[in-house]
């Protein structure tokens, strides 16, 4: 279990290095002077020359880069090369936005996800498993920012009162947070849903061709007991691997789904930036998302063992 | 991931235990037809259409009509020329981009499930690492350095992807490389590149050729994302992404602006994820468990 953990750990903790260095090396393939952005274009020499010097451009690339880390891992990333604003606490306003987000989305698509999966398993190859199984065809077909759109389009003509574009954080009123999340969340919900109802249907199919479901049948266990007792369990983790993966599409949905929403997130805050040629902005925002997807990625890594106690014995992992 | 790399303790017949192979199913064709017939479409419209693309006329955001067959925007520009001049870039960038991603992370995965041990270590867990980041932000990184557009994403898109064509080629090639006729060519004295090249290639090829399809679903969407945002596709070159934002201000005016780029897209999509499904079931015959 400890080897199991340790590992998970410091596979993550790479990742996020390997993103930093991309981020950052990225950030400084730009072409063009950032000097030169900040102080404008008929500035003087000597002036880009000193703003050079403050951001320590003229150190050597690898101990920029150590600075940078540095900073970051403290929580400062900076300030906009625009409007001087600190990156950090723009980012710590916008994250929480992004994360309710995603995760409303992926509580969307458990709810409907899983059950249409094993709905669809329990009645294979009838009428019903080839509905479920063609509306899951179709919701991984249609990209969020269209359903997104389409159901701006209907409410705003058939439901005037319903708040569209007005972001309201969850602290200040709850219940209203939660109605003008719920278009974005169902947007992205649903071709993460229709992922899972796959995933899931397929686990159930293999689950139910094993030897213990026979046994577990032939000992007298009712169709209920056997899905829900025996058949689940099993089917989960493959199904938990492969939704891990896709939470990866989910993150890069919220960026999308945010511009179509107009909503404060980290994603909106991205674009903007780069539309701007902001570069600090976008080195801080696009970490901050990648790596709170690690460490979302991190949490479902530890919820294997639960499922699955082979794991906590020897410490391997036994995809698909 | 399960590797069998233990030998069936009774010898079957070579003959009979070949590869599976690929043959054509309802799913599939369906999906091939789709695709093939918007390809044809877009090259037939673009050569032979009435208008270009990028048109402006006076009539604008008018309904469908004979000489306008979708209406037009607010441009004036026709909208059944964009939709498949759109179609073209679309197409254009996921078949380059995958394309691209196939040529170089089928070698690595080659390479890696052939040789085993530490190289294949070091492979893999680079390519697990890029895969653990979200294809949209390297995508975005990508675009935030360069000027976007459809080279930019052709190049981007191809090395995000690579690591997936190099993992689900490694799998079959390591069972591959365990087999009987590896050993004996091995034994033979045959170079390693040639065993590569003549016997493990073609036995990963059926795995690949699933991750193209899927993988060119995935650069459409991701296309069409960008653009969305303005950082994909420039306009007044058409594509579906752009289309739906310029679309959304005159919405509720004309649907069709946003609807018909919107189906058109899912259309693409879904056609390729039929031809992903129908490999899979024909590679995967039903009836196919796994024990224990």
């Amino acid at each position: 279990m400890l080897r199991y953990l340790s590992i998970r750990v410091v596979r993550s903790l790479a990742v996020v290095l390997c993103l930093s260095a991309i981020v950052f090396a990225l950030a400084h393939l730009v072409p063009g002077d950032p000097a030169a952005l900040i102080a404008g274009e008929n500035s003087t020499p000597q002036l880009r020359a000193q703003i050079t010097h403050q951001l320590g451009l003229d150190q050597p690339v690898w101990s920029q880069y150590l600075s940078w880390i540095g900073h970051a891992v403290r929580g400062n990333l900076g300030s906009s090369l625009l409007d001087g604003q600190s990156v950090g606490a723009q980012v710590a306003d916008r994250l929480p936005v992004s994360l309710e987000l995603a995760v409303y989305a992926a509580v969307i698509a458990v709810l409907w996800g899983i059950p249409a999966g094993i709905w669809s398993a329990m009645y294979q190859g009838r009428a019903r498993d080839r509905v479920v199984n063609s509306a899951a065809f179709l919701g991984l077909a249609v990209p969020p920012f269209v359903v997104g759109t389409v159901m701006v389009l209907l409410f705003s003509t058939l439901a005037p009162a319903w708040p569209l574009f007005s972001f309201v954080p969850f602290s200040q009123d709850p219940l209203l947070n939660l109605q003008v999340l719920l278009l974005p969340a169902v947007a992205l919900g649903i071709p993460f849903g229709a992922t899972l109802c796959r995933y899931m249907r397929a686990a159930v199919l293999d689950v139910e061709g094993q030897d213990f479901m026979r046994t577990a049948a032939a000992k007298g266990a009712g169709r209920r007991r056997l899905m829900l007792r025996h058949a689940l369990r099993n089917a989960l983790v493959p199904v938990v691997t492969a939704g891990g993966l896709q939470l990866g599409v989910l993150v890069g949905g919220t960026v999308i789904i945010e511009q179509v929403f107009a909503l404060p997130g980290l994603g909106s805050l991205i674009v903007n930036s780069i539309t701007q040629h902001d570069f600090t902005v976008i080195q801080g925002a696009i970490l901050a998302l990648g790596a709170s997807y690690v460490l979302i990625n991190l949490v479902t890594d530890l919820v294997y063992p639960l499922i699955d106690p082979r794991i906590r014995t020897t410490g391997a992992r036994r995809d698909g | 991931m399960t590797v069998e790399s233990t030998a069936p303790a009774v010898t079957v017949p070579a003959a009979r235990r070949r590869r599976p192979s690929l043959g054509w199913n309802a799913t599939l064709t369906t999906g091939v037809c789709i695709l093939g017939g918007m390809v044809l479409l877009s090259l037939v419209i673009g050569v032979f259409g009435r208008y270009a693309a990028t048109d402006v006329s006076d009539s604008l955001l008018t309904g469908p009509s004979g000489s306008h067959w979708l209406g037009t925007d607010n441009l004036g520009r026709d909208l059944f020329t964009r939709t498949f001049g759109a179609a073209r870039q679309s197409l254009l960038v996921a078949f380059g981009a995958t394309t691209l991603a196939a040529l170089i992370g089928i070698p690595i995965g080659l390479v890696a499930g052939y040789n085993a041990r530490r190289l294949d270590a070091v492979l893999m867990a680079a390519m697990d690492t890029a895969m653990s980041i979200p294809s949209v932000l390297l995508a975005l990184v990508l675009v935030s350095v360069f000027t976007p557009g459809m080279w930019v994403l052709i190049a981007g898109m191809g090395l995000i992807f690579v690591p997936y064509f190099a993992r689900i080629v490694r799998a079959p090639a390591l069972t591959v490389r365990e087999r009987d006729f590896v050993s004996a060519a091995r034994i033979a004295g045959v170079p390693t590149p040639v065993i590569i090249v003549r016997h493990v290639l073609p036995n990963v090829l059926s795995s690949a050729l699933v991750q193209y399809a899927n993988t060119a679903a995935t650069c459409v969407l991701v296309e069409a994302s960008l653009s969305y945002l303005g950082l994909g596709i420039q306009p007044p070159t058409p594509s579906w992404g752009r289309m739906i934002f310029e679309g959304q201000r005159y919405m509720k005016d004309a649907p069709l602006l946003v609807i018909v780029p919107g189906i058109t897209l899912a259309i693409a999509t879904a056609a390729f994820g039929l031809i992903s499904d129908g490999l899979q079931e024909q590679l995967n015959p039903r009836g196919k468990r796994r024990t224990p």
